[in-house]
């Protein structure tokens, strides 16, 4: 999760408080912020292009300017320090990206500290003399192909930025990429200088090859096209997969000319935001229109909160396309115009709408859902304190209930069109609980009584363990993902043909999921040959396979060639099975595994130990008795034949293996390791293995 | 007398302070394997017969020759190996592989060298021994490098006396007849039971401070154990115990949970998607018993599109009922909660009675493996369904649970989680610093209502990874699951 470093004394001239650090890095932990600690972070300008980074003081300069390319070997003849400043650093919460920056923080922090409440306004500036900025977006913007074909934008006049403030506009848009906007995916953000530019603006389509503008911070680079950014600038090298395949791109071009932006990828030179800039020119385009919407709405409205002057004010863009372009796109304004010859017709927009949401909330609710004695006038307070607008329907006395059947009138809460996490009234009953303080409720505890009752799986777990223990054997714990190599190769057997496999792999260590232990205590062995002997260790783990016992999964050697896989079954009257088919589950089996390494580890030992267990467990070993069962599982009432077979396994020495048998379910195994597998894992000690199921898993 | 009983008795004594042990360096002279040899009447250097049978031969002879000849290889006398030291001694000259006669050698016997006589002294105390020095140091240089002729070994030698100081003491018991003869052992044994002996012997007193051999015995790996005290915590509390498979549809363990389909946890990034089995069927409309039917894979489609019967307004998709489908390793073992709560709902509508259950297991997330991160941990879940249940006694469980895991400082704050609202971020303090330790919260009705569940759900989880490293005070979590036995036989089963 990205951290951002906000600027303390900024915040605190936001909010309007002279509050302390120590009063502030609490406050914002009670609102739900990830504090990381205050810290001091320096500010540097790039020689080589006025690209600005920023870095913590125990932090290096890079030797390269991410912007223009240029590599010193001195990090101080490429940077020049241009600030410095102490910044409360915090881990961003994806939901909430209205908090992202001092701008919004503040206006968070001023409402839970009573400075100001209720809904933040936003009125809007009115066109100036030149008239409403407009965009006019190509028609074929709709078509799916180019993945945005909403667009919508607005004009911030009045800003007055610093490097700190202007740092912060791009800081934002880079988190509001990733929170919200998925990566560029979903929607994406630009900002402009107004004063460069001329309406109408187009959003239109450029060729790749056959166009040219100067992408950001490569002034000292010079004009390239499209194909030649994708390839060499970092951000279109970083970004290309967006518009992968296409000949022609997305572009913003000013009446003018100018070029603002080859969304998503990246802004022009010479639209460029500055500190000189005083309007700014907004726009988001994108594939998902409440993505789009709320970017806008947040960017623009954390750009006035950002405004140490307060003077900034956001100004509604028009947007124009063709009806159909959108599928739910805002409320349209002065209707959709037809133009003769022209189909299909065009329709006008304003945008930002900054459109609310109004959601019901029962303060009884609330109450009973936080465990608090909370009054109607209480929750409206505390609703306020968190930025919502609060109607009440009892009217302004509404302390007096009015009683409609029992039930009392709902609030009515007005959410701002920036907030991203309210989606029911819960949420709302959550902001009331965080504008209480969660360190102002008095813990309590469900008086209901309630009877406990472990599974009796884990149950049967621990004390076949403690049998284990009691025989000296140390517990050791491993991984249930492991490889073909590993699992099947080192211990000379074949593939499974119903292993559970992964989809996708993050290691060649881990591709699937182990069958049996035995791979797992031979890698522990195998970790601790610096260690003394004898070594005697066990496992009490989870393997998956189909069926329900320790018998060997199919194999292409055990099935023959002839194997089909369920998907291609054909069924006894010769129809193919739907394609919809889903797989049969496996079975998730609990075993007990262990291993005996010394250099006098033979089958006898093993064998000494594998009937202590087994007796431990209810099974009787050896010749039929009168008092045995032959059914029914273990432990409880009279114990569970069971009988030792020679088996034949790859895995080990021939004619050294056996399995134990319950009637035809195979409950346990002992061998002698095959000498070639224990060169495999690297042991040089004879190892004795066994391992007997517990139980099945869920 | 057995020397180590001797030794043990009188190192006892002058512990008691009773006697006295000295000890006393001295060099100990031995006659080598030629001087044991030569030593018969007077001794003589191997030098001395080599010369005396070249003098035999005339005065000169060659290496070869003189190396067959009878009376040295008798004598074990190897010609070659002495030719340097009779040119040393003056007594031959060695040209061209032979050796002949000089100066006095050349007309008789030469007079018996300081070595020689040394041996002779040897021979007379009976082949070893010391004379004390300045001598012994003499004659061990005179035969340094000759130690086929005589060699010296540095020797202690221990006495015992009365102690001075009790001396006196002694004598008077001594004389009192309160010293007497007794017999004793080391070990009682089955013989001194059987025949009464154990009566007559003293058993001798052990230096209790001494350490033995200490066994290693066989025990639960930490991290077992943990999950061992975390499992009586929640037994205590009156939870029972759930559990779910490990691989099991994206349904149980995100769209059940509320977290829609385009969530970045879902990601193929995040979390491992099971290539065979690909897909189970989704769980069927089933009648509750009340005799209503619920449809849980509709309500949950419909809470996820537009919010269904939720009372909110969804998350505005197409809700996927094949994306739901694919089998996914569990990424926490809320996975499990939700499906406890499903059949809890499925047997008592409402559900009516509380119920308390908890979940412990192996999750898994698609983490690149380094010191810190594995694919895979434990995790712990709870969940608590009471008509009463509130954030309030949210507040009180956490506490009360992570009280009865030994800690007591406790941080609860507002936090964020796809399936609960209100959210509660804990932290703990550990030495001076807060960590985060787990998440909580109330499922939401999103989560609870498709399932047919009206009360609410508290819920928390937390991994146990953590919480085993700053016990066990580990800095990698591989330490916990390839794991070294000394770590696992020294970790304390009260740590």
């Amino acid at each position: 999760m990205p951290v951002i470093g906000i600027s303390i004394s900024r915040l605190r001239q936001l909010v309007r408080s002279e509050i302390s650090d120590e009063k502030l890095t609490e406050l914002l932990d009670q609102l739900g912020c990830d504090v990381d600690g205050v810290t001091s972070m320096l500010r540097y300008k790039s020689r080589a292009s006025d690209y600005v980074i920023e870095v913590l003081p125990s932090e290096s300069l890079p030797l390269t300017d991410q912007a223009s390319g240029r590599t010193v070997e001195k990090a101080e003849d490429l940077w020049e320090k241009i600030g410095e400043e102490t910044v409360v650093r915090l881990d961003l919460l994806p939901v909430r990206p209205d908090i992202f920056d001092a701008g919004g923080l503040a206006r968070a922090l001023r409402g839970y500290l009573g400075v100001q409440t209720g809904l933040a306004q936003y009125s809007f500036a009115q066109p100036g003399p030149e008239g409403r900025w407009r965009v006019e977006v190509d028609p074929r913007m709709a078509d799916p192909l180019y993945r945005r074909p909403f667009i919508q934008c607005a004009i911030v006049r009045n800003v007055t930025l610093d490097d700190s403030g202007l740092r912060a506009v791009m800081k934002l848009q880079e988190n509001l990429h990733w929170a919200l906007c998925r990566d560029r995916k979903f929607a994406s953000l630009g900002a402009y200088d107004l004063s460069k530019l001329q309406s109408p603006i187009r959003y239109t389509l450029v060729d790749r090859e056959d166009f040219s503008f100067t992408p950001l911070f490569w002034g000292w680079r010079g004009p390239v096209s499209p194909a030649q950014m994708l390839k060499e600038h970092p951000k279109g090298m970083a970004y290309a997969h967006l518009v992968e395949g296409l000949s022609e791109v997305p572009a913003l071009i000013a009446a003018n000319d100018v070029v603002l932006s080859l969304p998503p990828v990246i802004n022009a030179e010479e639209s460029k935001v500055t500190t000189a800039t005083r309007d700014i020119f907004l726009d988001v385009t994108g594939h998902n229109l409440p993505v789009v919407t709320r970017a806008l709405s947040l960017l623009a409205t954390a750009i006035v909160e950002m405004d140490l002057a307060g003077q900034a004010q956001i100004e509604q863009v028009e947007i124009v396309q063709h009806v159909g372009a959108s599928l739910d796109s805002p409320s349209p304004v002065g209707g959709s115009t037809q133009e003769a010859g022209q189909d299909p017709p065009l329709q006008s927009l304003l945008t930002p709408e900054l459109a609310t949401e109004t959601y019901s909330l029962r303060p009884e609710y609330a109450a009973r859902l936080l465990g608090l004695e909370l009054s109607r006038e209480r929750c409206v307070e505390l609703l306020r304190n968190m930025r919502h607008e609060v109607h009440d329907p009892e009217g302004a006395n509404g302390s007096f209930p009015s009683v409609h059947g029992g039930h009392r009138d709902p609030l009515l809460v007005t959410v701002a069109a920036y907030r991203n996490d309210i989606m029911h009234e819960v949420d709302l009953v959550e902001d009331i609980a965080v504008a209480y303080g969660y360190h102002h409720i008095v813990p309590s505890l469900v008086p209901s009584f309630t009877a406990g009752e472990g599974l009796a799986l884990n149950n049967l777990s621990r004390k076949a363990a403690s049998v284990m223990t009691g025989l000296q054997f140390t517990e050791v714990l491993s991984l249930v993902l492991t490889s073909e190599n590993e699992h099947y190769a080192r211990l000379r057997r074949e593939e499974s043909l119903q292993r559970v496999t992964l989809a996708n792999p993050i290691s060649v260590e881990q591709t699937m999921m182990r069958e049996h232990l035995y791979a797992s205590l031979l890698g522990v062995l195998a970790l601790n040959m610096d260690q003394p002997l004898p070594q005697r260790i066990f496992e009490v783990g989870d393997v998956v396979k189909y069926g329900s016992d320790l018998s060997a999964p199919p194999t292409a050697a055990s099935v023959g060639a002839s194997l089909d896989s369920p998907t291609n079954a054909v069924t006894q009257d010769g129809e193919s099975r739907p394609a919809t088919t889903h797989d049969p589950r496996p079975t998730e089996l609990r075993v007990l595994g262990a291993a005996i390494c010394h250099g006098r580890a033979g089958y006898s030992e093993g064998r000494g130990v594998l009937d202590s267990l087994l007796y431990e467990l209810g099974y009787l070993v050896g010749a039929e008795s009168v008092s045995a069962r032959t059914e029914e599982g273990p432990i409880h009432g009279r114990p569970l034949q069971v009988e030792y077979r020679a088996d034949d396994n790859p895995t080990a020495l021939r004619g050294r293996a056996a399995a134990v048998y319950q009637g035809q379910r195979r409950i346990a195994e002992l061998f002698e390791v095959h000498p070639e597998t224990l060169l495999r894992f690297g042991l040089s000690t004879p190892v004795v293995l066994l391992s007997v199921l517990l139980g099945e898993n869920g | 007398m057995d020397q180590s009983l001797v030794s043990a008795a009188a190192t006892e004594l002058a512990a008691q302070g009773w006697l006295e042990l000295q000890a006393q360096n001295y060099t100990e002279l031995k006659l080598g394997e030629l001087g044991t040899l030569i030593g018969a009447e007077e001794a003589e250097l191997p030098e001395r017969r080599l010369a005396r049978v070249i003098r035999g031969l005339g005065g000169s002879a060659s290496i070869k020759d003189l190396g067959s000849n009878d009376e040295l290889s008798l004598a074990g006398i190897q010609a070659g190996k002495f030719a340097r030291n009779l040119a040393e001694l003056g007594w031959a000259s060695f040209e061209g592989g032979a050796l002949s006669l000089s100066g006095e050698a050349a007309g008789g016997e030469p007079a018996p060298t300081a070595l020689e006589t040394a041996l002779d002294e040897l021979v007379k105390l009976g082949g070893k021994g010391s004379f004390g020095e300045p001598r012994d140091s003499e004659i061990a240089a005179l035969a340094r490098g000759r130690k086929e002729l005589l060699s010296s070994a540095e020797r202690t030698r221990r006495s015992v006396a009365p102690a001075a100081a009790r001396a006196a003491e002694l004598k008077q018991m001594w004389d009192a007849g309160e010293i007497t003869e007794a017999r004793e052992a080391n070990e009682l044994t089955p013989e001194m039971l059987a025949d009464g002996s154990w009566r007559d012997v003293q058993f001798r007193a052990y230096d209790v401070t001494l350490a033995a051999e200490t066994p290693a015995p066989g025990k639960a790996h930490p991290l077992v154990r943990l999950i061992e005290e975390v499992r009586l915590a929640f037994l205590e509390l009156g939870f029972s115990e759930a559990s779910c498979p490990m691989a099991e549809t994206a349904f149980w363990d995100f769209d059940a949970l509320f977290q829609p389909q385009d969530h970045p946890a879902r990601e193929m990034q995040d979390t491992f998607y099971v290539g065979h089995p690909a897909s189970y069927p989704l769980p069927e409309a089933y009648q509750m018993a009340d005799g209503s039917r619920l449809d849980v894979v509709d309500n949950v489609k419909r809470a996820h599109e537009d919010g269904g019967d939720t009372g909110g307004r969804g998350w505005r998709y197409q809700w996927s009922e094949k994306r739901a489908s694919q089998v996914v390793l569990r990424t926490h073992m809320t996975a499990s909660s939700i499906h406890a709560l499903a059949k809890i709902c499925q047997r008592d509508s409402g559900p009516q009675n509380p119920y308390k259950v908890f979940s412990i297991g192996r999750v898994f997330r698609r983490e690149t493996v380094d010191f810190k991160h594995l694919p895979e941990f434990t995790q712990v879940d709870g969940i608590i369904v009471d008509q009463n249940a509130s954030l309030s006694s949210l507040m009180g469980t956490l506490r009360k649970f992570y009280e009865r895991m030994g800690i007591e400082d406790v941080m609860l704050k507002p936090d964020f989680f796809p399936y609960t609202e209100p959210s509660v971020g804990v932290l703990v303090k550990w030495e001076g610093r807060w960590l985060e330790m787990g998440g909580a919260g109330i499922f939401r009705p999103e989560v609870t209502l498709p399932l047919g569940c009206t009360a609410p759900v508290l819920a928390w989880g937390l991994g146990l990874e953590r919480l085993a490293m700053l016990r066990f005070g580990l800095t990698a979590i591989k330490d916990l699951y390839l794991p070294k036995l000394d770590f696992l036989k020294g970790a304390r089963i009260t740590g």
